[in-house]
């Protein structure tokens, strides 16, 4: 049970976006969708929330399609970078006009996540900044009583400190409401360590499809002279290289392997998946990434 | 009957163009006594509501003004597909939406021209199916019931094709739509010159005699009757059946709807 994305393909101008995507979501979970910009996530998601349509392949809901689904569709929630309330509603009559099309928008909740970021529930949605804007949208994607949260740049515009307010009530929401969150962003390092699940996704296909410890367990920076570095990493999957001044340092994803000697002169790291995600997604160096 | 989802959905839509024809009908108020107030040069001495308002067809007006309303359908369709609304949802509640405002605008435009005081006309002499149509039955309360169901479904038609107009141009992007309207304006400038040099070119003289023979039969206009005795089997007919498609078309047009990238 959960969503189940199949086959994805979309084509845009002669362009692929999106070429034969598969995953699955659990309900529960708090995924990660990291990708370049351009990588296709966007219009995954906007595939998923079936707002724009697929060339081929399908969303699943519980085992049933999204399409044209309200049961299914009234189970999610796509936040997106795009504006789609209307300019001149007020932000407390966009929470009232939720309330009516969603079913149990929890209007306490919302008003006091508004206070808590300072949002004015009185203004016009556009005569917000593009900082309240998404603060507003976050808002309501806490207090919507959907079940999976869909949201793609969520921190677009916020300060550091509405950051750090906002990842602390998404974790509290999560705590309270199991709800299964699937976040798209630039911001890898800050939002790391609420991830349980990452999808990578390169020019749209999914590179990375794994539990965040399991990924980072087979993630590793091999760094020491050039040529001891080279020796040891032989018949590894190499996904990106780096030089400071003499040292060397080898990216790698995948296992080590135990019998291999490892030099003096040469020490393993861990990546952190920030690095990770560049060395894989990086177009000068294609390492082959395996899932 | 309809689902939870589907009466919260037309309960928004019926609302918010309840508010829209709200704003059009203040700024028709407005006109209507702005306008004899200024041909009056501001005089208010010469200014009489009575007068103002005494020569107002509601149902017409609004004939016309809930069309037009339908005509814009892809800011809702944001909204709503932003809350989780399947495009089916939204376009059974849209289409519900204005033919009930469609059908309350034409009975109150009814039951003002019957209880308006003010007013020198009764609905039947705004109402073009009694002119053409109005005499065809000796009865005469026939003639009027006819006459009065054929305004409620004519304008539910005309709102019906308004929002198949205005979903299907939904569908393009702004620079396209421009580029159609642009299209539209100078093929129909090219078939009104056409027209004009039809009765000197031989086979479009036919086609034009054609044409008018098609619409004879569409209006059901009887030949040798006198305006208002034609037969209303057709208009009826016609009506009904562009109801029919339009709906279809709408329904499928909406289908298609997605965000946009604009």
């Amino acid at each position: 049970m959960g969503i189940e994305v199949r086959n994805i393909k979309k084509v845009f101008n002669k362009k692929t976006v999106l070429r034969d995507i598969n995953f699955e979501l659990e309900a529960g979970k708090i995924y990660g969708l990291l990708g370049r910009n351009g990588a296709g996530k966007s219009t995954l998601l906007s595939i998923i929330a079936n707002r724009i349509f697929s060339d081929s392949g399908e969303v699943l809901l519980d085992g049933e399609s999204v399409f044209e689904n309200d049961n299914a569709l009234g189970n999610m929630y796509l936040m997106s970078e795009r504006n789609l309330y209307p300019e001149g509603m007020k932000i407390e009559a966009i929470f009232k006009n939720t309330e009516l099309l969603y079913g149990a928008f929890d209007l306490g909740y919302a008003q006091e996540l508004a206070d808590k970021f300072g949002l004015d529930t009185s203004q016009k949605f556009g005569k917000l900044s593009t900082g309240y804007r998404s603060i507003f949208k976050l808002i309501i994607a806490l207090a919507v009583p959907a079940k999976y949260i869909f949201l793609d740049e969520p921190i677009l515009g916020l300060d550091a400190n509405h950051r750090e307010l906002f990842y602390r009530e998404l974790v509290d929401n999560y705590v309270k409401t199991q709800k299964t969150f699937l976040i798209s962003t630039h911001l890898i390092e800050e939002i790391t360590n609420i991830l349980e699940h990452v999808f990578i996704i390169d020019q749209g296909e999914i590179v990375v499809d794994g539990d965040v410890e399991a990924i980072l367990d087979k993630a590793y920076l091999i760094a020491g002279p050039k040529e001891d570095v080279d020796n040891y990493c032989q018949g590894l999957n190499i996904i990106g290289q780096e030089n400071l001044g003499s040292i060397h340092g080898n990216y790698i994803y995948g296992s080590l392997d135990d019998k291999r000697i490892l030099p003096d002169t040469v020490s393993i790291e861990r990546m952190d998946l920030q690095k990770l995600f560049v060395n894989l997604t990086n177009i000068s160096v294609k390492g082959g990434a395996s899932k | 009957m309809m689902t939870t989802k589907e009466v919260s959905v037309t309960t928004y839509i019926f609302k918010h163009i309840l508010k829209q024809l709200g704003v059009v009908i203040f700024w028709m108020a407005f006109s209507f006594i702005f306008f004899p107030w200024m041909f009056n040069g501001f005089d208010i001495s010469k200014f009489s509501l009575k007068s103002s308002f005494k020569d107002i067809y509601v149902g017409s007006i609004l004939a016309f003004i809930i069309p037009c309303l339908a005509l814009f359908p892809y800011n809702d369709f944001k909204l709503l597909i932003q809350n989780g609304i399947s495009r089916r949802t939204y376009w059974k509640a849209r289409l519900f939406s204005f033919l009930g405002l469609s059908l309350l605008g034409q009975l109150l435009g009814i039951i003002i021209s019957l209880l308006n005081p003010y007013t020198n006309h009764t609905w039947e002499n705004g109402s073009m199916y009694m002119l053409l149509y109005g005499k065809y039955f000796t009865s005469s309360t026939t003639n009027s019931f006819l006459g009065l169901c054929f305004v409620l479904i004519s304008t539910s038609v005309v709102t019906i094709i308004a929002t198949f107009v205005g979903s299907f141009f939904s569908l393009f992007s702004k620079k396209t739509k421009v580029y159609t309207f642009i299209g539209f304006f100078v093929v129909g400038i090219v078939f009104i010159n056409w027209i004009a040099i039809a009765t000197q070119n031989q086979s479009a003289h036919v086609i034009m005699k054609n044409m008018g023979q098609m619409m004879t039969f569409i209006f059901g206009i009887t030949p040798g009757n006198a305006d208002g005795k034609w037969n209303p089997t057709m208009p009826f007919v016609t009506a009904i059946i562009t109801g029919i498609i339009a709906t279809f078309g709408s329904y499928k047009v909406t289908q298609k709807f997605k965000i946009k990238n604009e």
